[in-house]
């Protein structure tokens, strides 16, 4: 394992990211990937606010689109977060923080979709939502607060 | 562009962006007593008082590259001969104080904004806790700038022989740059950094639904319901400025001699007067169910979300493009 990290490491693809001095290899990965966080992050914490009480008045129904932008801002996450791997593998692989996020998000991904199931489960127009919703809001909006600290974190660890 | 960070225009600009906070403070001031006595008058249909509120919150906005260009010439023009680095630091600590009182001031009008839109009323909490703050911030303002005034210039001074003696009334921007970069406080940049994404997240979020709700997306959502979304956006803007204050009082030369910050700071200024024309914009708030935008809101949106897209690239690219750290 080790072995196939460190020739990822050596391989052409993976010193260009980290070593180029264009600023089209990693400084711009990582822009792109602040993009979809504030994107993906920005989406959630809409939708959960409302979910959890806060501006009522906006009806639930027209808020789903928001769902496809988070998962498309997720594959996005995703993409250059692979990029970002490719570029450090044998220190992220072997880093505990770098784990605690990757699961973060391997909790939080389910939930998200459980989440818009239970939103609209009485039909595309709800009216209100139960506590059961409201603690999987609280949960999915914990889970991502608690991955971006672990996603900045990792830069100075 | 790079070539125009020279210490003398470094200089130039805050000495000529220091009248924003000065100047235009009590311009504010004047006006939101005039508004709070002709409002006793019972004047129906009263425009002054949100006119001052708003005024102040500008204020509030464009006093942040007052006070970074004041690090800036500092940086610029300490080397040179017959400057007082005493008078300097006594300015910036009082300056610091002024600033975050400001800040709160700027707050707090922005809050009686956002009711006065909602209810055709500035609460009078409100009006007494601006007028206050308002008031207070003058007067620190006025010492900071007359400490100010005294780095080049000693013999304005009532008594010459104070030059650089610090003000009770300052906070120091040292025990801010060791809080943040001292020894065995490793935990605290990092930390301010996820805090930093965090508010960069809450008010991205609250400002992409509203802009594109008056773009013509969301039209089942009427815009007055979103309107009540905007004080998160407001927190994450000051979870942001604290941070991001912090970072800069800690390392100012990592931001003052790179073009990018100042790219940053612009963009900066253009998302926060988004957030005020979502407060109170008339055009927005008669937003209702299926009601058609005008190309100039659309406009309008579009122009703000590129501009918080480009406050995140220009503080994202900040390592990388120019010279800092």
């Amino acid at each position: 394992m080790m072995a196939f990290l460190t020739a990822l490491h050596d391989s052409a693809f993976s010193t260009w990211i980290r070593e180029s001095e264009t600023v089209w290899a990693f400084p711009t990965v990582l822009t792109v990937h602040t993009f979809g966080m504030m994107l993906l992050v920005g989406c959630a914490w809409v939708v959960d606010l409302r979910v959890l009480g806060i501006a009522r008045s906006i009806p639930i129904g027209p808020l789903r689109p928001l769902f496809r932008v988070m998962w498309v801002a997720f594959w996005i996450n995703l993409a250059t977060g692979v990029l970002l791997f490719i570029a450090d593998p044998e220190r992220k692989a072997t880093s505990l923080l770098f784990g605690f996020k990757l699961l973060l998000i391997i909790v939080n991904l389910p939930l998200l979709r459980r989440l818009e199931r239970a939103i609209y489960r009485a039909g595309p127009e709800p009216a209100a939502v139960d506590g059961g919703t409201r603690r999987l809001a609280i949960a999915s909006a914990a889970l991502w607060a608690g991955t971006i600290f672990a996603g900045r974190l990792l830069g100075y660890a | 562009m790079s070539s125009l960070i020279t210490p003398g225009n470094l200089s130039h600009l805050h000495l000529l962006l220091n009248h924003f906070p000065t100047v235009g403070l009590t311009v504010a001031f004047v006006l939101l007593v005039v508004s709070i006595l002709s409002d006793s008058a019972a004047m129906k249909h009263d425009t002054m008082k949100p006119t001052a509120l708003g005024v102040l919150f500008g204020i509030a906005v464009l006093t942040l590259p007052v006070f970074t260009t004041g690090l800036a010439a500092e940086g610029a023009i300490e080397k040179l001969p017959g400057i007082s680095r005493e008078a300097m630091s006594a300015h910036e600590n009082a300056a610091l104080l002024a600033f975050i009182v400001l800040e709160l001031t700027g707050a707090i009008a922005w809050w009686g904004l956002w009711r006065w839109r909602r209810t055709h009323r500035v609460p009078p909490s409100a009006t007494v806790l601006v007028f206050v703050l308002a008031a207070v911030s003058l007067g620190l303002m006025t010492v900071s700038a007359s400490i100010g005034g005294g780095i080049r210039h000693p013999e304005i001074l009532a008594d010459p022989s104070t030059a650089g003696a610090q003000s009770i009334f300052s906070v120091s921007g040292d025990a801010v740059a060791f809080f943040v970069n001292g020894r065995g406080h490793q935990w605290v940049w990092p930390t301010l950094e996820s805090a930093h994404f965090v508010g960069m997240t809450i008010w991205f979020g609250v400002l992409l639904l509203a802009n594109l709700r008056l773009m013509g997306w969301f039209t089942r959502i009427p815009y007055p319901a979103l309107h009540r979304l905007l004080p998160w956006a407001l927190l994450g803007f000051g979870v942001n400025e604290v941070s991001g204050m912090m970072f800069y009082i800690a390392t100012p030369k990592g931001y003052t001699t790179n073009v990018v910050f100042y790219w940053k700071l612009i963009f900066l200024v253009i998302a926060a007067a988004d957030l005020l024309y979502l407060t109170v914009w008339p055009a927005a708030w008669n937003t209702g169910v299926d009601t058609r935008t005008h190309v100039r809101e659309r406009a309008i949106g579009a122009a703000a979300l590129a501009s918080f897209v480009a406050v995140m690239y220009c503080g994202r690219m900040l390592p990388f493009l120019g010279n800092s750290f």
